[in-house]
């Protein structure tokens, strides 16, 4: 069994005057251990899928399921619980929590589980010394530049040792340098960790990388 | 995890200074609307000096009669104060109490005079000696006529601070003569000042109501009524129900003799807690708790909701700025029921702080405005309803403030928080609620 399956995944907006079709019965199977690049032009769906991907959002209609887990039949507290054991979310725009410094950006996943404090923070630190950024544990985020700010995001999604990475255009917010440095975090995590990344990008190099991409049109897969 | 709370608390007032500073000026004032009008009812309530024994003290003032044969409790032939005989009848009998006093009520206003000083009015209160035993009175020098002054009809007066000093200008009178109602007094006593809140005990001169002809002022078939009220001390408030028990076997006692006269007294529930006199004062009906619990209700319930409707649009706009974090969060792990606890004890915080400067803005009005608050027009007295810090310090008033916080929070917040806790949360990280 993969680690996530899609099938016949559709998902529409509707607002009052048009109705966007997102994705069109959309099937994937993505395996443990796989680094998969999600690529295609820009609002052809990609964020969506890794939303729904990433229980942040719905879809429509169709079925999907994590680790054996069927989404639909989970109530909030366990789909809950699962974001928070299974899923590391990186965003393009970092998103982290403005009025929290870098550690307590780090240690937030873990305020959901009971841990002591003093192992939240060891936990935190360990992931912020893996992205290279346990020397800042103190400032807030706009003290940071943007590549220090996903490597705390990176931490972030990290720190709660989850088997899936999902991460949309991580790298769309940098210039190449801190771009390859945060290649080069996510690789270690699939390659050293074993965990599976499901990343979304516009960069055939980085697809290259990767291995297995996957390629969107207006909604659907056509690759 | 707490220390979060009140981190978030004050990263929100800075980022926004001024919805949160509007928010909060806008609870205190709510509370401190609410808390006047609780104010006003509980000073009627609260112990202090010298009516400190508030808790264990039973009222029996008036009393009603109608004809034997008439069974509606509503048609009284006439209602008035106790005159002595009755009042000794149904009240000073009592086995129970620890003790019972008879006193004028209201006070008169008399003409006083010393040598040397124009003649002016004064508020006189004639009592027993009881009266000193049950109301806790601050001596400045001298003291209380007592049971053998009382009983040889010595004519003796307590005066207040203010007259005394009006008078002589000192305190230190003691033995000194005075002229009331045109009869000449030895001063027994100074006492403090005593607000005209605390009805039962004020005036601003006592004397023994054995000195003069007041018991003779009687009306009403067999002398019924007349200028008294009394106060009944009991050792504990648990004797309550035993000391009503004790005045209804007098009470039918007294009704078994009235009955030659074709008479009969109405049953108002004497005698009457402090709370069961201040929702009727003074009326000759049984207090009506329910209604005075309904009128209370609908009053307080309107004094929140109208905040409440306001600050609730208030802590939606505040929300908005949030939702991004609680889509984080969400996104993270964190389970509905959580923000939703979270944004409540937030709003909590908050509301605790504004409820804190409301409480106070009230309590420093009640002091400094007590005159405006209090002044009851359907008393005429020559005193002040100033209030002690003692009442204004009790804990009940800063725990209805609190009670008071916490249901106008909940009624501000719940439906922003259960909003803000069920958008999509791809849709609370782009900013939207819903
Ligand atoms: N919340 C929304 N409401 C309405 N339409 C949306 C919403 N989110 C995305 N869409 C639409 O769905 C389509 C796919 O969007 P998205 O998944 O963000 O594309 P991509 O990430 O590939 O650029 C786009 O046409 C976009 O306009
Ligand atoms: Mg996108």
């Amino acid at each position: 069994m993969s680690m996530i399956s899609l099938s016949g995944i559709h998902k529409t907006y509707r607002t009052k005057e048009v109705e966007t079709q997102a994705l069109e019965n959309v099937n994937l199977e993505i395996e443990k251990g796989e680094f998969l690049s999600v690529m295609g032009p820009s609002g052809c769906g990609k964020s969506t899928l890794l939303n729904i991907m990433g229980l942040i959002d719905t879809p429509t209609s169709g079925k999907l399921s994590i680790n054996d887990y069927v989404i639909e039949e989970m109530k909030d507290k366990e789909l809950a619980t699962f974001r928070n054991k299974m899923l590391g979310f990186i965003f393009q725009s970092f998103h982290l929590i403005q009025s929290l410094n870098v550690i307590d950006n780090v240690e937030m996943p873990l305020t959901y589980r009971s841990l002591s404090a003093s192992e939240r923070h060891r936990l935190a630190k360990e992931a912020l010394e893996k992205v290279g950024m346990s020397h800042r544990l103190h400032h807030r985020p706009n003290e940071l530049s943007g590549g220090q700010c996903q490597r705390v995001a990176i931490a972030r999604a990290i720190v709660g040792n989850p088997e899936i990475i999902l991460a949309d255009e991580p790298t769309g917010n940098l210039d190449s340098k801190m771009g390859n440095e945060v290649m080069n975090i996510l690789h270690r995590l699939n390659k050293e960790e074993g965990r599976t990344v499901v990343m979304v990008t516009h960069n055939e190099e980085q697809a290259k990388k990767t291995s297995r991409t996957v390629r969107f049109f207006d909604g659907r897969q056509i690759e | 995890m707490k220390n979060q709370y009140f981190k978030r608390v004050c990263y929100n007032l800075r980022q926004d200074p001024v919805v949160t500073i509007v928010s909060i000026l806008g609870t205190a004032l709510s509370i401190f609307l609410i808390m006047i009008v609780v104010l006003m009812q509980e000073i009627q309530i609260l112990p202090f000096s010298p009516e400190s024994n508030r808790n264990r003290i039973l009222h029996g003032d008036c009393i009603s009669y109608t004809n034997a044969n008439n069974h509606d409790d509503h048609q009284d032939l006439s209602c008035g104060m106790l005159s002595e005989a009755t009042a000794k009848k149904l009240y000073t009998s009592l086995k129970t109490p620890e003790a019972v006093s008879i006193f004028q009520y209201p006070p008169d206003q008399t003409l006083i005079s010393v040598y040397g000083v124009a003649p002016f009015s004064a508020d006189l209160k004639q009592t027993d000696d009881s009266f000193w035993r049950i109301f806790d009175f601050n001596f400045l020098s001298g003291k209380a006529y007592n049971k053998s002054d009382f009983n040889s009809a010595q004519k003796k007066a307590v005066i207040s601070e203010q007259i005394a000093r009006r008078l002589f200008g000192s305190i230190n009178v003691v033995g000194r003569k005075i002229t009331i109602n045109h009869s000449p007094y030895h001063i027994c006593g100074v006492v403090r000042e005593v607000s005209n809140l605390a009805e039962s005990a004020y005036s601003q001169i006592w004397i023994p109501y054995s000195t003069t002809d007041i018991t003779d002022d009687t009306w009403g078939a067999p002398e019924l009524s007349g200028s008294f009220s009394t106060a009944i001390l009991a050792y504990k408030k648990k004797d309550f129900p035993k000391i009503k028990a004790e005045f209804n076997t007098r009470s039918a006692a007294f009704n078994a003799k009235l009955k030659a006269e074709n008479l009969r007294i109405i049953d108002q529930e004497n005698p009457r807690t402090q709370f069961e006199k201040s929702i009727s004062p003074y009326s000759n009906g049984k207090p009506e708790r329910n209604k005075f619990y309904r009128q209370e209700a609908f009053i307080l319930f309107i004094l929140l909701l109208i905040p409440a409707i306001n600050l609730s649009s208030m802590t939606q706009s505040r929300l908005h700025r949030y939702m991004t974090e609680i889509g984080i969060r969400r996104a993270f792990g964190c389970h509905r029921s959580q923000i939703l606890k979270d944004i409540i004890i937030e709003n909590l915080i908050l509301s605790t702080i504004a409820g804190f400067v409301g409480l106070l803005l009230c309590l420093l009005f009640a002091y400094f405005g007590s005159d405006f608050i209090f002044t009851k027009n359907w008393i005429e007295d020559m005193g002040r309803p100033t209030v002690s810090i003692s009442v204004l310090l009790n804990p009940i008033l800063f725990l209805l403030a609190f009670l008071f916080c916490f249901v106008l929070n909940l009624m501000s917040s719940i439906i922003p928080a259960w909003q803000a806790s069920h958008t999509q949360i791809i849709n609370a990280i782009n900013g939207k609620i819903h």
